[in-house]
Formats: C-alpha cells, structure tokens, sequence
C-alpha cells in the first residue's frame, strides 16, 4: 500500500482534530523516534522513524476504531518491533569495536570545517562554545558553574544553550563535510537553523 | 535571577544515562521511550546528556567497565560515533585557540567571560594581580602544608601495592582499586621499584589526579624493591590518579622513570 495524502490526513487526525497541534505531535514523535533508534544502535535512525510512520499510516484503517490510549504507545509499539528486524538483520557481536573509533577517518576534514563553521557563528557565540569546552573533568563542572553565574542562567539552561550552538555547528559541519570541506552555507541560514528536533 | 528553562532531575538524568549505556529495561525504558516520543522538552534534555556522554568520551573520562558500555552501546550507532569526532574536533578547537587581544568593551558591548579573565591580569589591574598572587601563595603553603607535614599523625591506613604500568595512559583494568574507608586518615602506598634503578641515589614520587594536577609526595620508606609513600586521605577524593616516579642520579639530576602506578580511589 502506498502513501497517500488521504491517510496522511487520516494519522494526524488521529493525532488531534487540531491540525496545528497533529503537526506538533507528529513532529515530536518524529523526533522521539529518531533519539530511541540512534540509542538502540539502528544504523539509519531517519530511515528507521520515516518507516515506523508510514508503517503506522498503512495499519491506521484496520486499528483506528478499536484502538483505545494513546497513539504514541502505538508508534513506540511498532518502533520496537523495527528495532528487533534490525538486530535480527545485522546481527553484530556486541563486543565489536565501533570502525570509525579506529580509523578515524576525516579527521582532519572535520576541524577544517569546524573551524570554517565557528567563524560563521557571531563572536559572543563562538566565545560561548569554545569556553564551554575549554575543560575536562572536574575542572570542567566547576567552570560550567562559573559561566551559569556569568550569565544568570541555571546550569541546566547553560548545557540547553551549548547544545542549540552544537546542534546549529554540527549541522553546518555535515554539509561542510558533504561539500567536500567547502561550505557554502550563509551565515543568517546557520545562525536561524536550529529548532527543536532529534539531533543524534 | 537565575533563568533556565525546565530542567530533569536527578534520578530522570540518571535514568537517561543508564538508557544511553543499556543499561535500563523493562517498565522504566519503556517508560522513558513513550517521553521521548511525546515531551519535546524532555528530549532536549536527552540531548544535552547525549553532549556530556560524548564529550566526556573523547576527553577520556569513561573507564573499565564503564567505558565498554559507551563503546559497544552508546557509541553504536553511526551518528553518534560522527558525534564523537565532533566533539573531539570541538575540544581541540576549545583547548587549542590562541588566546586573543582583550578588546574594548565599546567595540563590542558585554565582555565575555575569558576577556574578563583576561581584563583581570593585564597591567593596569596591579591591585588584583598582587592580592592573587598572595592568596595563591598561601593556598600553595596549605596544600604543601596539608601533603608534606608530619605523616606520623595519621593512624588508620587503607594499604595498596602497586606495581609500575608501562604507560603513561592507563586502561580501566589497570587501575587498581583503593578502598578508602571514613575512618582511614591516610593511603599507604607500597611502590615496587621497577628493576635496573639501583644507578639512583633516591627517588621523588607525584600524585596526578585526572586532571593532571601534579603533587609531590614524600616517600616515608624504602628498600632495594619498594618505596612507601602516604598520602593524607584528604587529598584523594573519589577518582582516578597515578603516580610517577623519578630517580635522582648521583650528579643531583633528577629523570622520570618510564610508566605510571595507577590506583582508583572508591
């Protein structure tokens, strides 16, 4: 069974009769998603949470009557059994050393566009993110402190504002890297990128 | 005021991480998986737990037991091993910076934290350069005070031998455990020398905390195979460390002994 718009519009009618609102959960279970199969080791989490929906849409006709909950635990129903297909799939031995922690690949290419990416960011941003990370340890959880009390921000709010600039750098770092370490992304795009999503 | 968005506490942060590690079943990661898909907010925060596990990944601050798990489950998935070069390359950027003029607060409005830091030390700022300067030499005095006085006061021992690792960087295995009990004063620390040191006239050890703090430590004892040195058990708070040792040759020239004795606080 293909997709179509009309069972599309039927899954976020079942979300909430609000459209606006349907959207926001879809999003949220979209993103939901994509965090639970990174966490689980899935290799193409997108891929993964864009089949977990369409698998949802496809099954709606048949369930929607006699379902009674929430829809999310249906999705997260469905998301399980995925996860299960995929180790069944890959059936990895756990004790197996991640590739890429051995060979490092792109080392070099990543810093290149790392460093072409902080450049993008206004100054008080690129301070923000380097000094969020100038230190390890102990060291590094007494700095954190500091730096909340500079701001007047709580620590948690602190780690919130450094994860928004790593998402936004990640994010231009990957298109660096499929540039081939020649980023073309403008500036204003970057800085205004963002938003609330799965970053894994 | 302190202004913060809504943060987890305590026991959901713990919950994550256990998740993040495989190390949560049942009902509890069910539960935590069903928030993940309907409380953006809680998946933000799963977000920044996410950056603090990577990061504390590459700065090296996973071990034995603890650092397989990171690396056979949270480390798993392609994307976050892309993450973890990420934040490497970000640490190296962080760490690795030149520091930068201090600029005019005029040119650029609300100084920021390291041009403050910076502002603190120039020239101009003679007061606070001297009243720092004395209080880190007190601070100095105490903490030299606090290894080096008189180590026949302490009474209650928690005894480890430890024997020399060949390399500087040690694997979790290689970390041997000190039980410090709240009625121990003191660690007592059997050092067994390495063979062919017998060209040394003494020998100097040091405490390196894991954040490479260096200490000196006295050896209280020592024979042709072991030196025992006692540490006051206030200066060994939960963690890792290793100590080094150095050989002073008979002209007085003092030469680090290849690896390290690596010991974990509990």
């Amino acid at each position: 069974m293909t997709i179509t718009k009309d069972l599309f519009d039927a899954l976020l009618e079942w979300l909430d009769p609000d459209r606006e609102k349907a959207s926001e959960r879809y999003k949220a279970i979209h993103a939901g998603l994509v965090r639970m199969f990174v966490s689980k080791g899935v290799s193409d989490a997108g891929h993964a949470a864009d089949e977990t929906m369409d698998r949802v849409m496809k099954r709606l006709p048949e369930i929607r009557a006699s379902y009674v909950g929430d829809p999310a635990k249906y999705f997260h129903g469905v998301a399980r059994n995925l996860i299960l297909e995929d180790r069944r799939r890959k059936e990895v031995p756990t004790d197996c050393i991640p590739d890429l922690l051995t060979k490092e690949p792109e080392k070099s290419e990543m810093s290149e566009c790392l460093a072409k990416c902080l450049k993008l960011l206004p100054t008080d941003k690129q301070e923000f993110i380097l000094d969020y990370h100038l230190y390890q340890g102990r060291a590094k959880v007494e700095h954190h402190r500091e730096m909340a009390g500079e701001f007047s921000i709580s620590e948690g709010a602190l780690r919130t504002r450094a994860h928004h600039l790593r998402v936004i750098l990640e994010k231009c770092v990957d298109e660096c890297i499929s540039r081939h370490g020649k980023t073309k992304v403008a500036p204003d795009a970057i800085i205004s990128s963002g938003g609330d999503r799965g970053s894994d | 005021m302190i202004v913060g968005v809504t943060n987890i506490d305590n026991n959901n942060k713990t919950q994550v991480k256990q998740y993040l590690l495989g190390q949560l079943g049942g009902a509890d990661e069910e539960r935590l998986e069903l928030r993940l898909l309907t409380d953006p907010s809680f998946g933000e925060e799963f977000d920044t737990i996410v950056d603090e596990i990577t990061d504390q990944y590459v700065s090296g601050e996973f071990q034995g037991e603890e650092l397989k798990r990171v690396e056979q489950h949270f480390l798993r998935a392609p994307e976050r091993q892309t993450k973890a070069q990420f934040a490497a390359a970000l640490i190296d950027q962080a760490t690795a910076r030149e520091p930068e003029p201090v600029k005019l607060t005029s040119d650029v409005g609300t100084p920021t934290l390291r041009e403050r830091w910076r502002a603190l030390w120039s020239p101009e700022n003679f007061a606070w350069r001297f009243a720092a300067t004395a209080a880190i030499v007190v601070i100095a005095a105490g903490l030299a005070f606090m290894v080096f006085r008189d180590q026949s006061t302490y009474r209650n021992f928690a005894s480890l031998e430890l024997t020399i690792s060949t390399s500087d960087r040690a694997e979790g295995s290689e970390y041997k455990p000190l039980h410090l009990a709240p009625e121990n004063d003191a660690a007592k620390i059997i050092l067994q020398l390495p063979e062919q040191t017998s060209q040394y006239t003494s020998f100097q050890v040091e405490l390196v905390d894991r954040d490479g703090v260096r200490r000196p430590v006295e050896i209280k004892e020592r024979n042709q195979q072991t030196a025992t040195v006692i540490i006051p058990a206030t200066a060994l708070p939960r963690g890792s460390y290793a100590l080094h040792l150095s050989g002073i040759k008979p002209d007085g020239k003092q030469e680090r002994i290849a690896g390290s004795y690596f010991f974990r606080v509990e």
